[in-house]
């Protein structure tokens, strides 16, 4: 896998952390640098001598010094080196230092895959009353919660949404407080994800209303479930807060192996919790993923490293339900490559076509990850930029780097990979001449200028 | 406004209402709702959360389409990958000391900044924009139309070196302050008499600080036509203006300026003959005694003086006598002396040596050498201003001005003399012109390498210019000396737990020896 300095910037935890990296990834700090198929090592000279060493396949990595930052600038370091010059790890044996922790982690992967598996087939026998008693408790905590969710949402039209302009986002706070002691966790994250919409542009009214009318019709939708298409109900027991769990995901989930490319990716902070919305597009059967991971607090790494840029062969386990849009990471097989050409492109009729079908299946997506074939990018009378297709359809565009967008495409067409919220096209990616190139600003330092 | 938009940013009970029924869902919601609490404002939210699904569901790519711009086809090569990140890392700051010079010579392979970096490039700070310019392509040019902001990037496009575009006249006329330097830098190159002609017609109406700023360009394809023009801006309200065209008449020695500034300079500055016995004196040691300068300055300042831009008041520090008589110097042909006193430049400057207005006269002296392009004098006055020390109040740092303008060969004996011995003085060397000379490189390293060797038992130096001179050397080594340069050894670790000096020595030598490595690099993917 070629790295990019862009892809290696996302894994630092901050930019002074990026500039140290930068200095120790000049070749003449390291000795004993190489690389096979599955690793990348060196040992970097400083006060003292460390040994760095990253697994490609998932960019985990180990380096033998006392820092607890992870990944510590030694490894970032390599990382770096191996970015900008990849010549200077030669192609060799793996020093035994290198072999015996990738075996290692492989040999521990599986116990704990063997581990699970057992556990799965021997699980004690659930009490079956008891659960019974409980899913009962939560369903009726859950009745009260979306009663007392209507009469909130009632209240704001009454009143008015202009009232929002003060009281927010202490109403929203407060009422997705609520829906969590009322165990209905999903309803309340979006209740909180509300609190962006006022004030956020002339039209803010429009999209708080129709926010506020899909939770109205999903309230409505859950109260009568009985009366759903049975993978319908999945997906809306799902957005009120029945979570699934990974093991029924994999059990009834729908495989599919494929070739992936990682084609946009959202990283949302919040205090308590760090969201990843991560789209993949697979190569040979053209469909689009969502993995969603979660991680506690601002700065804390995700389970699952996948770079934008990445394409990883794995096997992925869709949620079951209408959307079919979720999805599992089951495993990963070998070392991640680089996107030269974006797969799965399309016109944007028939990503049109598609995401009225979607929305037919399941009315509460908000989000389809895509990529259009050959759109040119150009700049409507109104100053949005626009991707337009070969048949003349078009398409508004938001993104924080209009400029580079237009830079790459030149004023001819290019295949852009990003996500369609209904109203305009979020682009993320896009590859020209055999390599791609990343359209959002490099990084986000999660822990902001320093 | 949507009618349900509307109802909901009053509020129902401010009489928001969502008007009569309209859409396909309100059948169903009706339904839905029969008997409830709410019915009215759940009836909204039900109507305007199906009506935003519909609209997302029924998207259809409306409207007309915005036609692309097209992009003519690139002519300069493109950048190798690993080429587009070392310039992004510089683009970003990193060794910015060495962007110039990694630009140029991409200029010179006649490469295009990749299409990713010409957002960053495009906003570039403006000292930057002419290394950028030729690198931006048809691809950057192209983008630039884009954004309003980086217009410079399309006005720009023609240097001065070029030919004067057909509608000069109208740009000068029309265009903004830098593209009227533009313009009338390239008609002075083409046509001075015309670039003066066009400057005489504006000239009443421009501010003080534009008259300055054209009067300086003047000094391009500066001729005997121009003294018209130059004597009566001798009469400008502004004091840089008048000061300005002094200087130009002073470097036309038949001005009428400088047959002025001869008189007054004759009777100030006379050579009195050597008595016999000194020149015996000076035939038995070898030299030709010219005999001793005599300086008779009167003790009033002249009117007339200051309408040739002489300045009355002396700076801080400085005598106003002697004030005078440099800048008196300052404006006569050099030549006159010359031939007055029969004696060749070193003759003269030798004469200077010692005397008690030893300062002024060797201010004058090199102002008008300056002025004036007299190379023979730039060497002997250097010399001159090495046994000084400090410079004067009209040439505040001659030892690197006379370098900067004197014959690329006599500037590199003096430096690599200076080196020789181990002395370097840091505004010299700045001065010299990049990449330096084979010559002057083998003599820089040499000391380099003899200061690295003893900088163990050296006390420590709070400004060792050879510290200092690091960052100038990472880029301005020729390339052929890098690896000679970076076969050098390090700076010793300190012995004690701590020594400042032995510190910055090794951080500079490390920031010299990776820009070095980074020119090295970069010159591989140049190639490739």
């Amino acid at each position: 896998m070629q790295l990019t300095n862009q892809q290696v910037e996302a894994l630092a935890p901050d930019k002074a952390a990026v500039a140290r990296a930068k200095k120790l990834g000049e070749p003449r700090n390291w000795s004993g640098l190489g690389s096979s198929e599955r690793a990348i090592w060196g040992e970097c000279k400083g006060s003292s001598t460390y040994q760095v060493r990253v697994d490609l396949s998932d960019l985990a990595s180990k380096c033998s010094c006392p820092s607890r930052q992870l990944p510590c600038k030694h490894t970032l370091g390599l990382l770096f080196l191996a970015a900008q010059r990849p010549k200077e790890l030669a192609a060799g044996a793996e020093p035994e230092w290198v072999a015996d922790w990738i075996t290692r982690r492989q040999a521990a992967a599986q116990a704990k895959a063997t581990k699970k598996a057992q556990a799965r087939e021997g699980k004690a026998p659930v009490d079956a009353a008891a659960q019974a008693k409980r899913v009962e408790k939560r369903e009726e905590k859950i009745a009260d919660g979306l009663d007392q969710l209507d009469r909130w949402l009632s209240d704001l039209v009454r009143v008015g949404l202009a009232s929002v302009e003060q009281s927010s986002p202490g109403i929203f706070e407060e009422e997705a407080r609520r829906l969590v002691d009322a165990q209905a966790s999903g309803l309340a994250g979006w209740v909180r994800r509300l609190s962006t919409i006022p004030l956020s542009g002339s039209d803010w009214p429009a999209r708080l209303l129709a926010q506020l009318g899909r939770i109205a019709l999903l309230t409505r939708a859950y109260r009568g479930l009985e009366r759903l298409d049975p993978a319908l109900q999945l997906d809306v027991r799902q957005q009120i807060g029945w979570s699934m769990g990974q093991d029924e995901v994999l059990a009834h989930g729908d495989r599919v192996r494929d070739r992936w490319q990682v084609i946009a990716q959202e990283v949302i902070d919040d205090e308590r919790l760090r969201t990843q919305r991560t789209w993949l597009m697979g190569q040979a059967t053209g469909q689009a993923a969502l993995i969603l991971q979660f991680a506690p607090g601002p700065k804390a790494r995700f389970p699952e490293l996948m770079l934008l840029g990445a394409e990883i062969e794995a096997e992925l386990a869709f949620y079951p339900g209408a959307a079919r849009q979720r999805a599992l990471l089951v495993g990963r097989e070998g070392a991640p490559g680089s996107v030269g050409a974006l797969a799965g492109g399309q016109a944007i009729a028939a990503l049109l076509d598609q995401t009225s079908q979607a929305l037919a299946r399941q009315p509460w997506i908000e989000r389809f990850g895509a990529v259009l074939a050959q759109v040119t990018p150009a700049r409507g009378d109104d100053g949005v930029l626009h991707l337009i297709d070969a048949a003349g359809d078009h398409l508004p565009v938001t993104t924080g780097e209009p400029y580079l967008l237009l830079a790459l495409s030149g004023g001819a067409p290019i295949d852009v990979g990003g996500e369609w919220d209904g109203e305009r096209f979020h682009p993320f990616i896009t590859a020209t001449g055999g390599r791609f190139h990343l359209l959002q600003p490099a990084l986000q330092a999660p822990g902001g200028d320093d | 406004m949507d009618p349900l938009v509307k109802s909901a940013l009053v509020g129902t009970a401010q009489g928001g209402d969502a008007g009569p029924a309209s859409g396909p869902t309100d059948a169903l919601v009706e339904a839905a709702l029969a008997g409830e609490a709410d019915a009215r404002e759940l009836a909204l939210l039900l109507r305007a959360g199906a009506a935003s699904i519909y609209r997302i569901a029924g998207a259809r790519p409306g409207g007309e389409a915005p036609t692309p711009l097209p992009c003519p086809p690139e002519t300069l090569r493109p950048c190798s990958s690993a080429m587009t990140e070392i310039i992004r890392a510089m683009l970003s700051g990193d060794q910015r000391d060495l962007l110039p010079l990694a630009l140029v010579e991409m200029r010179g392979n006649k490469l295009a900044l990749p299409a990713e970096l010409l957002p960053t490039a495009l906003a570039c700070p403006e000292d930057q924009r002419p290394f950028i310019l030729p690198l931006l392509g048809s691809r950057g040019r192209w983008l630039a139309a884009h954004n309003p902001e980086w217009s410079w990037a399309l006005r720009e496009s023609a240097s001065a070196d070029d030919p004067p575009p057909a509608d000069a006249d109208r740009l000068f006329e029309e265009g903004d302050l830098s593209e009227r330097r533009r313009v009338l830098r390239q008609l002075r190159r083409a046509d001075p008499g015309r670039a003066r002609a066009l400057l005489e017609a504006a000239w009443k109406s421009e501010k003080a600080e534009v008259r300055r700023s054209f009067i300086a360009i003047m000094a391009i394809g500066l001729g005997e036509g121009d003294e018209p023009f130059l004597e009566a801006a001798l009469g400008d309200r502004a004091q840089a203006v008048r000061g300005r065209a002094a200087e130009l008449l002073a470097g036309l020695p038949a001005s009428a300026l400088c047959q002025r500034m001869i008189a007054r300079a004759d009777a100030i500055l006379s050579l009195e003959a050597a008595s016999v016995s000194a020149r015996l004196k000076a035939a038995v040691r070898g030299d030709a005694a010219l005999g001793k300068l005599v300086v008779a300055l009167p003790d009033e300042f002249d009117a007339s003086w200051a309408k040739d831009a002489v300045i009355e008041a002396p700076p801080g520090g400085v005598g106003r006598k002697a004030w005078w008589l440099s800048q008196l110097l300052a404006a006569t042909p050099l030549a006159h002396w010359e031939a007055r006193f029969g004696a060749d430049p070193a003759a003269i400057v030798g004469l200077v040596r010692g005397h008690s207005f030893a300062s002024a006269l060797v201010d004058g002296l090199t102002a008008a050498a300056l002025r004036q392009g007299a190379k023979a004098w730039m060497g002997p006055l250097w010399d001159l201003w090495r046994t000084l020390g400090k410079g004067g109040p009209l040439v505040p740092q001659p030892l690197s001005a006379l370098i900067a303008e004197m014959d690329a060969e006599a500037a590199e004996a003096r430096v690599c003399e200076l080196l020789g011995v181990g002395t370097l003085i840091l505004e010299i060397l700045s001065a010299l012109p990049t990449p330096w000379t084979e010559r002057v490189a083998a003599a820089y390293l040499k000391g380099l390498g003899e200061r690295l060797a003893g900088l163990g038992k050296r006390r420590p130096q709070s400004d060792d210019p050879w510290l200092e001179s690091l960052r100038t050397a990472g880029r301005a080594l020729p390339s052929s000396r890098i690896a000679e340069a970076l076969a050098l050894p390090s700076p010793p670790a300190p012995a004690e737990a701590s020594n400042w000096y032995l510190d910055r020595w090794r951080a500079n030598s490390r920031l010299f020896t990776e820009a070095l490595n980074l020119r090295q690099r970069l010159a591989e993917e140049m190639r490739s």
